[in-house]
């Protein structure tokens, strides 16, 4: 029997060819009688959201009024939800939590211990006793 | 499995079988690497003749690369070059090449496409321009498919049923392919219109026949 | 269709061989298309579609400007084809559906992906290759790459959208195939329900593919196709190594090999190599170590072919011969200068590579 195929999907490298922004849609949530909402009722108004939103051109923006403490919900493409708590914080804080989670993958933050973390292989490959030349080569 | 690691200049004697296959015997090569219609596995002018005149100066390949686009898998097992990647290259350009002939003729239709009407995709006359039965009777009726290096099951049962058909299609989709290797997709291109659309009977009349005829059944 | 076969010996002569008629394609009657003459190509036309969106309301759309504007698609593309290639529904008040669209898209894909796998891996099996085409552009791939351009699926019904006072132009910007009455059924959670043709699809063929895979699949390759369409065949090009061949291909994975000893003799002999295939063994750390580790050599005369290392004699033996052919199937060649070879669609194409002349029998 000749080689058969084993079905693989490929493997996606966002930005090596074209970049797509992994956040695709922030809910906006905010509230008209709380006082915590302040800070986000005036980045509303004063039309800073509009330009953020213009700026961010790739990105749904939804503004929904609800009650309670205002929050952002980010929506990334690997069909994860950020939950943001944004109560009193000013309108500078927001923008800057905005632009934050926005360049965010929605893939959990971890700590990575090693040196290299990467899909290829090893450019200078791996050391093997066996391949050592003979003078080289340990002696017990 | 252990060996050491000495050259061994080895001078065998091997029987080379001849006549009906017995297994676990390797057959001669004379016999076996010649077509039902007589001819020889070789370049020789007899079996490039008809391709390389279809293919005139400006499309030519070379020997090598004719007698591979002649040769189909079944042909002696496979142990010789055959035509299988060149006709996926061939059948791939092909397609495109008549979806985007059939696509850009000037049209009426409102729910037309920056001028492109997509309706015509997917009708019987789209998908059989490029298809195996039309590139089979082009081959026939161009008299190119009469050295093909080839085995059937059985030649005597008709061009469909024997295996012909698909195999002097395989054959046209790897003639395009290998003058897509050589010249280039835009050449390989032109190559269609001339040679495949320009040709009397072309392979449009060839394929609108086909799909009348199976309308009517 | 059985054939009765006449000119067999004797012995076979009652034996009947299955055969498949070529079946010559046939018209869709759902789509009523009608045509003037056959071969008038700009005559064709689909009764049930009656009006494409009208730019000004794709436009109030805010999914489709985002996603137009997160794939970075030229302004020439108008958003109106965009929310078409979106579009799967045929019976849908009579606008325009991506069937079209999915077409052309498939077929530059196929091309240029074919062109790819071709040139860079002359020598992959058939099999391999095919299943390297899948990897890129299959049903599965592409509903990841769907879902990561953030395409939403339109699944709240014409009432839901009522009571939540959502605005009409939403549904503009979302993928569209659901039918109005599943839209409307109760919803168990973790119970999905086959449609028909789900039904009938999962007894045609022996994998199961979802539709909502079939529907992601289908609008990136309609938004390919809106691409050809309104910018042409070099952007289409572009895009398509820009987000398809621009993902790694996990090749040395893919292979499976049931008699790679055998495989490799026969690869030989249709090389003419001369000299027989050997496997020795290069280095040892002793049959009596703890854990021994050996490492073997294919070897054709004096040329190692291949090497593999083992925790015994057959294991060494195997990955050598596997290691062999990875090294001759999985070879992709570079022009004079060392830069990477063209395609035949490139500008100043010149034909560097090799052609592969196929795979061994054995």
């Amino acid at each position: 029997m000749p080689v058969k195929a084993i079905a693989k999907t490929s493997i996606a490298r966002n930005g090596i060819g074209a970049f797509v922004l992994p956040c695709h849609k922030i809910s906006v949530q905010y509230c008209n009688w709380g006082g915590s909402s302040s800070g986000l009722r005036q980045l509303l108004k004063s039309g800073k959201m509009d330009s953020i939103a213009s700026q961010k051109s790739g990105v749904v923006f939804d503004v929904v009024k609800r009650v309670g403490h205002p929050k952002l919900i980010f929506h990334y493409n690997n069909s994860q939800k950020q939950e943001v708590d944004i109560a009193n914080l000013e309108a500078s804080q927001i923008v800057e939590k905005l632009n934050e989670y926005s360049q965010r993958s929605g893939a959990p933050l971890f700590k990575f211990n090693h040196k290299v973390l990467s899909n290829n292989d090893s450019v200078r490959g791996i050391w093997s006793p066996m391949h050592a030349p003979k003078s080289h080569r340990h002696k017990i | 499995m252990l060996s050491s690691s000495v050259c061994k200049l080895s001078v065998r004697n091997i029987y080379l079988h001849k006549g009906p296959r017995v297994a676990g015997l390797k057959r001669d090569p004379q016999e076996v690497f010649v077509t039902q219609g007589g001819a020889k596995y070789e370049q020789s002018e007899t079996n490039l003749k008809h391709i390389k005149d279809f293919l005139t100066e400006k499309y030519s390949i070379d020997d090598d690369l004719a007698l591979q686009v002649l040769t189909h898998k079944s042909f002696g097992n496979g142990i010789k070059p055959y035509n299988e990647k060149l006709s996926a290259m061939g059948s791939k350009i092909l397609n495109l090449y008549f979806a985007k002939f059939v696509v850009e003729k000037p049209s009426q239709n409102e729910l037309a496409i920056n001028g492109k009407n997509l309706d015509v995709l997917g009708t019987p006359i789209a998908k059989e321009l490029a298809g195996r039965l039309s590139l089979g009777i082009f081959a026939r009726t161009n008299n190119l498919n009469s050295t093909m290096f080839w085995k059937s099951y059985n030649y005597g049962v008709g061009f469909e049923t024997s295996g012909e058909m698909k195999v002097s299609a395989q054959m046209m989709y790897a003639l395009v392919g290998a003058v897509t290797f050589v010249h280039g997709k835009k050449v390989a291109e032109q190559f269609i219109s001339e040679k495949l659309l320009g040709a009397s009977p072309s392979i449009e009349d060839i394929t609108s026949s086909v799909v009348e005829k199976a309308q009517q059944n | 269709m059985l054939r009765r076969i006449v000119r067999l010996p004797r012995p076979m002569l009652r034996t009947l061989v299955p055969t498949r008629n070529y079946q010559v394609a046939r018209l869709d009657t759902s789509l009523k298309t009608n045509y003037d003459s056959l071969t008038d190509y700009g005559s064709y036309k689909n009764n049930i579609f009656t009006h494409r969106l009208p730019e000004s309301t794709a436009q109030q759309s805010p999914p489709l400007v985002a996603l137009h504007s997160r794939l970075n698609l030229p302004t020439s593309y108008s958003l109106s084809t965009l929310s078409q290639a979106l579009n799967l529904n045929k019976f849908d008040d009579g606008l325009a559906n991506n069937f079209g669209l999915n077409t052309l898209g498939k077929n530059l894909m196929s091309y240029y992906v074919a062109e790819y796998l071709l040139i860079k891996y002359p020598r992959l099996p058939m099999p391999i290759h095919n299943a390297a085409v899948d990897s890129l552009m299959g049903v599965e791939t592409l509903h990841e790459i769907g879902k990561s351009w953030g395409i939403e699926v339109d699944q709240s019904s014409k009432l839901e959208k009522y009571l939540s006072q959502e605005s009409e132009f939403l549904k503009y910007g979302k993928l569209r195939f659901v039918s109005e009455q599943r839209k409307s059924q109760v919803k168990e959670d973790g119970v999905y329900e086959l449609s028909q043709e789900e039904i009938a699809s999962l007894h045609r063929n022996k994998s199961f593919v979802a539709k909502e895979t079939e529907a992601y699949a289908s609008a990136v390759r309609s938004i390919v196709g809106g691409l050809y369409t309104h910018v042409g065949e070099d952007a289409t090009k572009a895009f398509i190594s820009d987000h398809i061949l621009s993902r790694k291909l996990p090749l040395e994975q893919m292979f499976q090999f049931s008699q790679p000893t055998r495989e490799l003799i026969r690869l030989c002999d249709k090389l003419s190599f001369t000299e027989p295939v050997e496997i020795r063994l290069i280095a040892e750390t002793g049959r009596l170590s703890a854990h021994p580790i050996y490492v073997a050599g294919a070897f054709c005369g004096v040329e190692k072919l291949g090497e593999g290392i083992g925790s015994s004699l057959a294991e060494a033996k195997t990955r050598s011969v596997v290691n062999a052919l990875l090294s001759y199937y999985l070879y992709s060649p570079i022009s004079a200068d060392g830069a990477d070879v063209k395609f035949p669609s490139d500008i100043d194409y010149k034909f560097e590579g090799i052609v592969g002349t196929g795979d061994v029998a054995i």
